[in-house]
């Protein structure tokens, strides 16, 4: 058996891609956390979760009429009784079975009634919480876990609420009233049950041993999968340019194989838990017989009776098998619990700090700060003081660490070591809400969200009523009123994935307008205007200039035209600041700023 | 490695997956289904004749369980109650036999179904490029290849059900037939009419659940929507409405969910009342005819047990038809990505492909790419420039005859409209490389390398001709290094590099570039454009920009103002003569305009 294991474990040496733990980079959460989040939405919904579970007693009860009756009908035949009395008895399992299937009706939809409600309350919670993920976690984390999660997580949690919860209610109840129904009858019947109990309850641990493992590993393949289709539809344009097609389809079936691979170490797995589950759900009925016998032949029991406690059995096999079959589903739906709850984990714990007293408005103070994404440091120890209100333009080599400055600066990435502080206060240490007051990164990579323009910039200011008059201001600050003004339906218009693709310079220029919404004290810009031309740039920068005008401006740029205007300049070389100054200044000096100024400008 | 064999498991149906998934049908969604039950037919088959089996067990049981009360309880002989046992016991164990192969091949129906439906929306998705995300939300096509492919798999998977079901009730009326004929017609006349007493329900079930599945793909693209863009609302907020609209569409889908949920109440109810009530006909007429002598008490009681197993065939039967139904809703959307068609689609008579060298010409503007030379192209409007790039890729196609982008052979001179060669033809001679161009999650050296691969020396060179050699040294794997998605870890500039190493190595006649250089440094920007005129020497190269830098290192310069051309000559040329060009690229910064 064990050798049959290596053969189906997932490989984890596939050469071809990374393997998926290296791509989610969100945790699961642990087990404990999962029975508390449980025990919660049964304090928060017990009384409606008893309602339901009596609504399955009853219908439970009232599916006990056909194999009781008909054991008194078998007694009758047996006794030659009257006809009538056998009409009569019909009549009785026909009102049973109008009984139970309205019971059925109404137990059903109230638990799928319950089920939506507390499936709605997890995966509102879930957004909730990946709406607090820090935004440094965000930029290391890849969004094709976070969309598998959002999708096929809450999809499989949605088939546990939907379809396990309900049939365990109802499978727990039918037993439970059968057992009892059965003990009614004659407490040793119950006796026949024992070696079934016994090999469901030894196969069924060694199952529950190894599947969630196996299964975390399954769902991670799946968040692989989704990156990869996430991948090609968004990278569509990119692989037709670079006719990757057959490339991009041979690595979806690369991802495809690996999903298989792990569906078929759970699926063994399976195939050794069923066969003994089979065996026990029917031995159960042979085993009655032979106890029943052994009651009638000592006139114990009539054979209406063994009649009876065969159909009970009989009727019994399902929901065990149910309630076992559910194990699967609920290990499943508890895995993904433990991916959802998970982000949770990441969630930002806001700092402690309200606003202090000794806030000054505008200032940023970065002292001897390091940092490293990973152990490779990109920052070695910057020193960088400015006064509210000052423009800073931050110039140098491509992959000099002005990127990373920057993310320091807005409280993307607390340093290592040293210290950043904006308006006299740790960024660390703040809420977001609070960071973001102090200071915003604006980079190059920005989106637009599926709706209208005017809700893509209203989400600046957080609020559900804006008055379009500051949207349009800010649209003029950064020179964008005009082609908004051109769009079919103006602020109206609907934009984003699947509706109006805009411009890159148009969808820079809205990144902006959020940002003049935003108003926050400190605003870094981080190659904010690239993707417009040289001329609209500058002119948006300068009418930016005085929207922003008592704001401190951090823009790292290469248009030098930028560190022209710009009130000082540092120079970031190798992780370090190695110039400071004025425009004038540096260019006096004959450093790598003035050589940058030259280069800039080419050999006229 | 070799697949683990189980018992029974026929050799032929273990493959290994994924296989080639073969070309659609996606006239609907129907035809869909059928075209992966047809591709699928065999394990289908397979799965369909083990359950079978399995089913037949079970009615052999009833018959077991009936003859057991007559000869070993009732007439109260011990020896023949052992034997029944024995019976009873070996039909158990056949059955248990069954199962494992049968979860199998159950199984395999579900990956195979799932994973063909996953690639060929991957493979349309990579066959439309841009036209895509033109036409559907890029949730919409992502909840494809996650919610839909499973409800595609959950129905063939236990579409085997469905045979099945249809042998139990053949076996079931075929015993009854035999002991006792009315039984037998009973049987036949009632199950048809039960199933097709289902009909009405299943029409405003699959009405709720389409609008279900709406509302569902709704929220997967508000999810997927509000994960793409967290790094904007985390930045600069939003967190707030975006929550809330969340919110109010996952209440919708709550209050959708519910409406469906009464549906599958009424369907579950359905399913219990209408097997319950066949159940009663027979016992009552049954215990009637027990009473007259005309069947025993055990044989009562088999028939008690084969319309359990009726019960069972037809719940069965009803709960395949609800999956088919989600199963049909999913191949909806699967079919409306299958049945896309390109935006340029190919043209059906293709016109002689020209011979190489070709000069790209865009009648509407008047510019013309030279064969064999590096030509500047300047537009005075970023808005131009991104139109020209376009044409000149065959990415828009400007109305009316004659603006047309052409090639033209510049041996004969025998020009050929873009529009007149096939797509693919057009995409490998001429690459338009710009800034918004994807880098794809794997190993750099393979996101570098076209399909055929580079050597590692061809690799460092067109590494060496971006100017990325810093970019690969910043990783100790160096080629090897994994890019994370969209290659997030390395910078604006450092990404932009590596864009441009990698249209060097895919090396086309024909290169479009559109500012290439916008995110680098000066010192990059000079020695870019230094490298690229000696990488590209002797092809044919567009460079759009309006850098100084890289301009001077081309062989000719193109003036674009308000959509034309309106002069041409060297930079330096073009800087002393045309007065509206200097002031496009010339670096002057006055002082006058210091805010």
């Amino acid at each position: 058996m064990t050798r049959t294991t290596e053969h189906v474990l997932p490989r984890t040496d596939d050469p071809e891609l990374p393997m998926p733990a290296e791509t989610a980079a969100l945790p699961v959460a642990p087990v404990s956390m999962v029975w508390t989040r449980l025990r919660r939405a049964g304090r928060d919904h017990g009384g409606r979760l008893l309602a339901v579970v009596a609504l399955y007693g009853m219908a439970a009860l009232a599916a006990l009429v056909a194999p009781w009756v008909l054991g008194m009908v078998i007694d009758a035949v047996r006794g030659g009784a009257d006809p009538g009395r056998i009409d009569l008895l019909a009549v009785v399992i026909v009102v049973g079975l109008l009984f139970h299937a309205g019971f059925t009706l109404v137990s059903v939809a109230q638990s799928i009634r319950f089920g939506e409600g507390v499936l709605a309350e997890l995966r509102e919670e879930f957004v909730r919480a990946v709406l607090r993920l820090p935004l440094g976690t965000v930029e290391r984390a890849g969004t094709g876990d976070l969309v598998a999660r959002s999708g096929r997580d809450i999809g499989h949690l949605s088939h546990t609420v939907r379809h396990s919860v309900p049939v365990m209610a109802v499978s727990t109840v039918t037993v439970a009233v059968i057992v009892t129904a059965i003990g009614l009858l004659h407490p040793a019947l119950l006796l026949a049950w024992a070696p079934t109990l016994l090999i469901i309850w030894v196969s069924t641990r060694w199952y529950a041993r190894r599947a969630p493992d196996g299964y975390i590993r399954e769902l991670a393949t799946y968040s692989d999968l989704t990156q990869s289709v996430t991948d090609t539809v968004e990278g569509a344009h990119t692989l037709e340019a670079l006719g990757r097609q057959l490339r991009q389809t041979a690595r979806a079936d690369a991802k495809i194989r690996r999903a298989y691979r792990a569906e078929r170490y759970t699926l063994w797995l399976r195939c050794v838990w069923y066969p003994p589950l089979e065996f026990a759900y029917l031995f159960a009925t042979a085993c009655t017989f032979l106890v029943a016998g052994y009651l009638h032949a000592n006139g114990m029991l009539t054979v209406g009776q063994i009649a009876t406690a065969v159909f009970l059995s009989v009727q019994m096999t399902r929901p065990v098998e149910q309630l076992v079959d559910q194990v699967d589903s609920l290990m499943m739906g508890f895995t993904s619990l433990r991916r959802l709850l998970g982000v949770r984990l990441a969630e930002e714990r806001p700092g402690v700090s309200e606003a202090d007293a000794d806030h000054v408005p505008g200032t940023v103070e970065v002292r001897g700060a390091r940092f490293g994404y990973t152990d490779t440091e990109v920052l070695h120890g910057v020193d960088l003081v400015l006064r509210p209100g000052e423009r800073l333009a931050v110039v140098g080599p491509s992959g000099a660490g002005k990127s990373t400055l920057g993310k320091l600066i807005a409280g993307v990435h607390a340093p290592t070591s040293g210290s950043v502080r904006v308006g006299g206060v740790d960024m660390a240490g703040l809420s977001p809400e609070l960071r973001r007051e102090r200071a915003i990164l604006l980079s190059q990579e920005s989106h637009v969200f599926r709706g209208t323009v005017a809700e893509n910039l209203a989400l600046a200011l957080d609020a559900a009523e804006v008055d379009r008059d500051r949207l349009w201001e800010a649209l003029a600050a950064v020179d964008a009123d005009a082609w908004v003004r051109s769009l079919p339906d103006g602020l109206d218009t609907r934009v984003g994935s699947g509706d109006l693709t805009l411009d890159p310079a148009h969808v820079q220029q809205l990144a902006l307008a959020r940002v003049v919404l935003a108003d926050p004290e400190v605003l870094v810009l981080d190659e904010a205007t690239s993707l417009m031309d040289p001329g609209s740039a500058r002119h948006l920068e300068r009418s930016l200039a005085g929207v922003l005008s008592g704001r401190t401006v951090v823009a790292i740029a290469h248009r030098l035209h930028t560190a022209h205007d710009a009130d000082r300049i540092a120079v970031v070389e190798d992780g370090r600041v190695s110039e400071l100054g004025s425009h004038d200044e540096l260019l006096a000096r004959g450093g790598s700023y003035a050589d940058l100024w030259r280069a800039w400008h080419g050999a006229v | 490695m070799d697949p683990p064999r189980f018992s029974g498991y026929s050799p032929r149906t273990v493959r290994v997956l994924p296989q080639p998934p073969g070309i659609p049908d996606h006239r609907s969604a129907n035809r869909f289904l059928l075209w992966l039950a047809r591709s699928e037919w065999r394990p289908l088959a397979w799965a369909g004749g083990v359950d079978s089996a399995y089913r037949l067990c079970g009615v052999l049981m009833s018959a077991a369980v009936g003859a057991t009360l007559d000869s070993g309880v009732v007439e109260g002989d011990p020896r023949s109650l052992l034997l029944w046992f024995g019976v009873l016991t070996g039909l158990t164990l056949l059955s248990t036999a069954l199962v494992p192969v049968g979860v199998r091949a159950m199984a395999f129906n579900w990956y195979s179904s799932a994973y063909r439906t996953v690639q060929v929306v991957i493979a349309r998705s990579v066959a439309l490029g841009p036209t895509l995300t033109r036409r559907l939300p890029s949730g919409e096509v992502v909840a494809v290849g996650t919610d839909d492919i499973d409800r595609v798999g959950d129905f063939y998977e236990d579409s085997a059900l469905v045979p099945a079901s249809v042998v139990t009730i053949g076996a079931v009326s075929v015993l009854m037939l035999s002991s006792h004929v009315t039984f037998g017609l009973i049987v036949l006349v009632a199950v048809p009419v039960m199933v097709v007493g289902m009909v009405p329900l299943l029409r405003p079930f699959s009405r709720r659940q389409e609008h279900h599945r709406t509302r569902q793909a709704e929220l997967t693209t508000r999810a997927t929507d509000l994960v793409s863009g967290l790094r904007v609302l985390r930045g600069v907020g939003g967190e707030r409405t975006v929550g809330d609209r969340y919110r109010e569409e996952s209440q919708r889908v709550r209050a959708a969910g519910v409406r469906v949920g009464w549906m599958d109440a009424a369907l579950q109810a359905v399913r219990e009342l209408y097997p319950g009530l066949l159940l009663v006909g027979i016992v009552w007429y049954g215990a009637r005819l027990a009473l007259a002598g005309d069947i025993t008490v055990g044989q009562l009681v088999a028939f008690y047990g084969y319309t359990g197993n009726l019960a069972v065939a037809i719940r069965y039967l009803m709960h395949a038809s609800s999956l088919f139904i989600s199963a049909r809703v999913a191949a909806d959307h699967v079919v409306r990505v299958l049945s896309l068609e390109h935006d340029h689609p190919d043209p059906e008579h293709p016109a002689d492909p020209p011979a190489a060298p070709c000069d790209l010409r865009d009648p509407a503007s008047g510019v013309v790419v030279a064969a064999g030379r590096t030509t500047g192209v300047v537009c005075s409007d970023a808005a131009g420039a991104t139109a020209l790039a376009e044409r000149l890729g065959r990415y828009r196609e400007d109305e009316g005859d004659g603006a047309d982008t052409l090639l033209v052979e510049t041996a004969t001179g025998r020009e050929v409209r873009l529009r007149d060669l096939p797509l693919r033809d057009v995409r490998r001679r001429v690459l338009v490389a710009s800034n918004s161009a994807h880098l794809f999650s794997g190993r750099l050296r393979e996101e570098l390398s076209p399909d055929e691969g580079l050597s590692d020396d061809r690799l460092a060179a067109v590494v060496r001709a971006a100017y990325a050699d810093d970019v690969v040294r910043q990783s100790p794997a160096g080629f090897d290094a994994l890019l994370t998605e969209r290659g997030r870890e390395y910078s604006g500039g450092q990404q932009q590099r590596l864009r441009l190493a990698r249209a060097f190595g895919l090396d086309p006649e024909i290169l479009v570039l559109v500012e290439p250089a916008s995110a680098v440094d000066a010192h990059s920007e000079a020695a870019i454009g230094a490298r690229l005129a000696a990488e590209r020497k002797g092809r044919t190269t567009a460079l759009i920009t309006t850098s100084p830098l890289l301009l001077d290192h081309t062989d000719h310069v193109l003036f674009v103002d308000g959509g034309r051309v309106v002069a041409e000559g060297s930079h330096r040329d073009l800087l002393a003569s045309a007065p509206g060009y200097a002031d496009t690229v010339l670096r002057t910064v006055s002082t006058s305009g210091k805010p």
